[in-house]
């Protein structure tokens, strides 16, 4: 190692001891959240081609690939083995298994059919006090709904995930990888009709899980995976959700519609936040699409809300003086009907086949932040 | 078998004393303090979940290391994904202040505008002392492909750090 180097490793170890806030990793989350990651990996084993369509009060919903629904296939036809507890599938690289390569377009799809990629198998009903918003995704290899809230201002914010499985498909209960035990225990009937939670025979799972599973009216499982409740709340919270959510098949309001996009652009996810009640944030409109092996997303939100903008799309992240243009992410925003809209993507060039940046925010017409004004005919 | 409880001890005992020091990394990994933290955050989940593969290894720190790097440039590779296991925690590039135009970058705002790979190679190279094969053990790739990277983020950090006289000359 040269001088240069040398004092590079000198201010490196400088940087890396200047002042910092107060950490705010929680080893105890951890180890709950991973030994929840254990128990719906173990569970995912045993997933069989499973669909989970789920919906929200707002009348928004994602769907799981494979789903039985008649406008639901897998783009290649293949069945999938989503996790039945709609685990976002953010991380799927384990640490004995550096993260994955990104996957191709092919891959990566969101199937659906139609001119809308979202769809709505059930919504919310009732919900509690502290949910502040209701989050809806669609990936190509799995989907949630969750209501996310906020208790006394603490990090741990309670989250619950609904999710329906597909008609015929019984939802397993499998044994833990330490070989603790899944445990059905009754839970008092969802609206007169069979329920019960996952539990287990070992302690610390059993501490970990809020999971509940009740039959839908028209005979299929649903399920309803909780985190984060209050101590009091972690029982009858989960069955009054349960009790309120209703099941019916419809296509979802988007804030745009978007045309010609090339047969090589695959949609590749769908993440739309609405706002709950006197929930500070707007809602927000998310679509990931794969062009070769890279994805990129366009952003929308009411605009003048710059709060939930992402910092990798605000204009205000200027380039910083001399740095190569690799190292810069290129964005591009643009106003209209009172909606913002803004992609980035790195690298630019796989906008190339539709103009660039600027060029793909042109394909989109902005419907605006009414959304009794919003459609159901996104793409075509 | 370990026991769940003595696993949660023992984890909870090697976060408590090595999570100071994934910290650190994560920051040079991120440029930023609150995604460093929630980097560790996510890399000590995975690290619970495979605890007895970590168990299993002989440089566990190494291993914690590595699983610290792959998460750092699987967000990287999907900032889709980021945001979304941020919630609605949306601010999730780092947060630079702009600097002087007419002085050199500093390092934090030099080693941030590295691209992720460049910058994971920089900081396990010179920060925690990796050789260069250890660094591609980490990084999953090879040796010449370190060489190269590491080549590459150290022209750049030197062009960034550099005061340009040109700009100096404007003010």
């Amino acid at each position: 190692m040269n001088t240069d180097q040398s004092g590079l490793a000198a201010r490196l170890a400088e940087l890396a001891e200047s002042a910092a806030p107060p950490s705010t990793v929680d080893v105890h989350t951890a180890a709950r959240d991973g030994r929840a990651r254990v128990r719906r990996r173990r569970f995912a084993v045993a997933a069989t081609t499973l669909a989970v369509l789920v919906a929200g009060a707002s009348t928004l919903a994602v769907l799981r690939p494979g789903a039985a629904a008649d406008s639901v296939r897998p783009a290649d036809g293949a069945p999938r083995s989503p996790s039945p507890t709609g685990t976002p599938s953010k991380y799927v690289g384990g640490p004995g298994s550096p993260a994955p390569a990104a996957p191709t377009s092919a891959q990566t799809a969101l199937p659906f059919s139609g001119s809308d990629p979202l769809t709505a198998e059930a919504a919310f009903g009732w919900l509690p006090d502290f949910t502040k918003s209701v989050w809806y995704r669609a990936e190509w290899n799995g989907t949630s709904l969750q209501a996310r809230g906020v208790v006394g201002g603490t990090p741990a914010s309670p989250v619950m995930t609904l999710t329906v499985y597909p008609a015929g498909t019984t939802p397993e209960l499998k044994d833990f990888p330490t070989g603790a035990h899944a445990v059905r225990v009754d839970a008092p009937a969802v609206n007169g009709r069979e329920a019960y939670w996952v539990s287990s025979n070992d302690a610390n799972y059993r501490e970990g899980l809020d999971l509940l599973r009740w039959r839908t009216p028209d005979g299929r499982w649903a399920q309803l995976d909780s985190s984060g409740l209050p101590a009091a709340d972690r029982e009858q919270v989960p069955l009054r959700v349960a009790a309120g959510v209703t099941f019916a098949h419809r296509q979802v309001p988007l804030p745009f519609r978007l045309h010609g996009v090339p047969d090589t652009f695959k949609v590749s996810g769908v993440i739309v936040q609405q706002p709950v009640a006197d929930a500070p944030q707007p809602w927000e409109v998310d679509v990931n699409y794969a062009a070769g092996d890279y994805n990129f997303t366009t952003v929308f939100v009411p605009a003048g809300s710059t709060a939930t903008v992402p910092a990798a799309v605000i204009p205000s992240r200027a380039p910083l003086p001399g740095l190569p243009p690799v190292s810069q992410e290129p964005m591009a925003c643009g106003n209209a009907q009172g909606v913002r809209a803004c992609v980035s993507a790195q690298p630019v060039g796989m906008l190339g086949p539709v103009g660039g940046l600027t060029g793909w925010l042109g394909r989109f017409t902005l419907l605006g932040p009414d959304q009794s004004a919003w459609t159901t005919g996104v793409l075509g | 078998m370990t026991t769940d409880k003595s696993r949660d001890d023992e984890f909870t005992e090697y976060v408590a004393s090595r999570g100071g020091w994934l910290r650190k990394v994560a920051y040079l990994l991120c440029s930023d303090w609150h995604r460093a933290d929630d980097l560790v955050q996510e890399s000590i989940t995975k690290l619970y979940a495979n605890w007895h593969r970590a168990g299993r290894v002989e440089n566990r720190d190494g291993y914690a290391r590595t699983v610290l790097v792959n998460t750092f440039l699987a967000e990287q590779r999907s900032p889709w994904l980021r945001r979304w296991a941020r919630g609605a925690e949306i601010g999730a590039e780092p947060v630079w202040t702009q600097s002087d135009p007419d002085t050199s970058l500093d390092l934090r705002q030099a080693l941030a505008a590295l691209p992720p790979r460049q910058r994971a190679t920089v900081v396990l190279r010179y920060y925690c002392d990796l050789t260069i094969d250890q660094t591609a053990d980490a990084l999953g790739c090879s040796s010449g492909n370190v060489k190269s990277q590491t080549s590459r983020g150290l022209d750049t950090l030197r062009r960034n750090l550099t005061p340009r006289p040109t700009e100096r000359s404007r003010a």
